[in-house]
């Protein structure tokens, strides 16, 4: 072997393995500000006339489940293939921030279903809504960062984090399209950075 | 072997491609033996024989657990692997230069 053909192999193989094994993190933050502007785009457009507020109508959110299942969907099968035959500490204690994120979803709306139990009004559950979920994915996009030692996810968990607390403040209508573009800013900012930093 | 000579053991196509495939995986990962081949495209005979030098040179460490259908051979780059990595891309880089520079 030739050091031209060894310098080839080494280019060509560090490319396959990072193709198979991680998760190319540009192409799912695009994706996942888009989902972001789109999903709560449709809830905006479907709350924006309503007086008093009375949340998003049926169609909105089938829409919006639909939307939301297929980009869960896809995420899931990129990450499945980065994941697949990989094993040891460090692999197990990524499964196990994957699995909090439908975890900490699950309990988000658990808890909005008890909010207008206990007789919240639409207003409130709205404004809850909105940014609740953001704060999770926010904070599964910190511990993710920690484990990973990445600024640029730490940025975006922090982003979604701060974004959601200030745009609750616009109010029950207002809050889906603050919010909804803000996440949509800090995944598309994080993907220019991700590609950058590649 | 100097600071000017290729590791014999990395500088082999096939043993280069494993090791640079199995760097690519974060500290505390490894990789099972069918994953590795279906990457790297071997037949199980040949990617044994591989892994046999890169262990003896203590590049890689390989584990078997489970038994039966359960069965996993877990392979990992050692931290003397990754070094012995980064010296072979170090190296090789270096006699890159001074042959296009020559």
């Amino acid at each position: 072997m030739d050091l031209q053909d060894a310098s080839e192999i080494l280019r060509e193989a560090q490319q396959r393995a990072q193709h198979e094994l991680r998760i190319s993190r540009p192409p799912a933050f695009v994706g996942w500000g888009l989902v972001y502007l789109v999903a709560y785009g449709a809830i905006w457009l479907s709350v924006r006339g309503q007086q008093p507020y009375q949340g998003p109508t049926g169609a909105a959110l089938g829409f919006v489940t639909i939307f939301v299942l297929a980009a869960l969907g896809l995420t899931a099968a990129l990450v499945r293939r980065a994941v697949t035959g990989v094993g040891g500490p460090a692999a197990r204690q990524q499964r196990l921030l994957y699995a909090a994120f439908p975890v900490g979803l699950a309990g988000v709306f658990l808890l909005e279903a008890a909010l207008r139990h206990a007789g919240a009004s639409w207003g409130v559950i709205g404004v809850y809504g909105a940014t609740a979920p953001m704060i999770v994915t926010g904070l599964i996009y910190l511990a993710s960062a920690v484990l990973d030692f990445d600024w640029t996810v730490f940025g975006l968990g922090g982003w979604l984090i701060l974004a959601a607390a200030v745009s609750a403040f616009a109010g029950p209508h207002s809050v889906w399209a603050a919010a909804g573009i803000a996440g949509a800013v800090g995944f598309w900012t994080a993907a220019a950075l991700a590609w950058r930093g590649r | 072997m100097t600071d000017d000579e290729l590791d014999p053991v990395i500088h082999v196509a096939a043993r280069l491609r494993i090791a640079v495939t199995l760097a690519a995986l974060r500290d505390g990962q490894d990789l099972s033996f069918t994953r590795l081949q279906e990457i790297i495209g071997l037949t199980p005979g040949n990617l044994i024989t591989h892994l046999r030098k890169l262990e003896e040179a203590g590049y890689v460490t390989t584990v078997k657990t489970g038994s039966g259908v359960s069965a996993r051979t877990a392979v990992a780059l050692t931290r003397d692997g990754r070094v012995a990595l980064d010296n072979y891309t170090t190296v090789l880089r270096r006699l890159l230069d001074s042959a296009g520079s020559g």
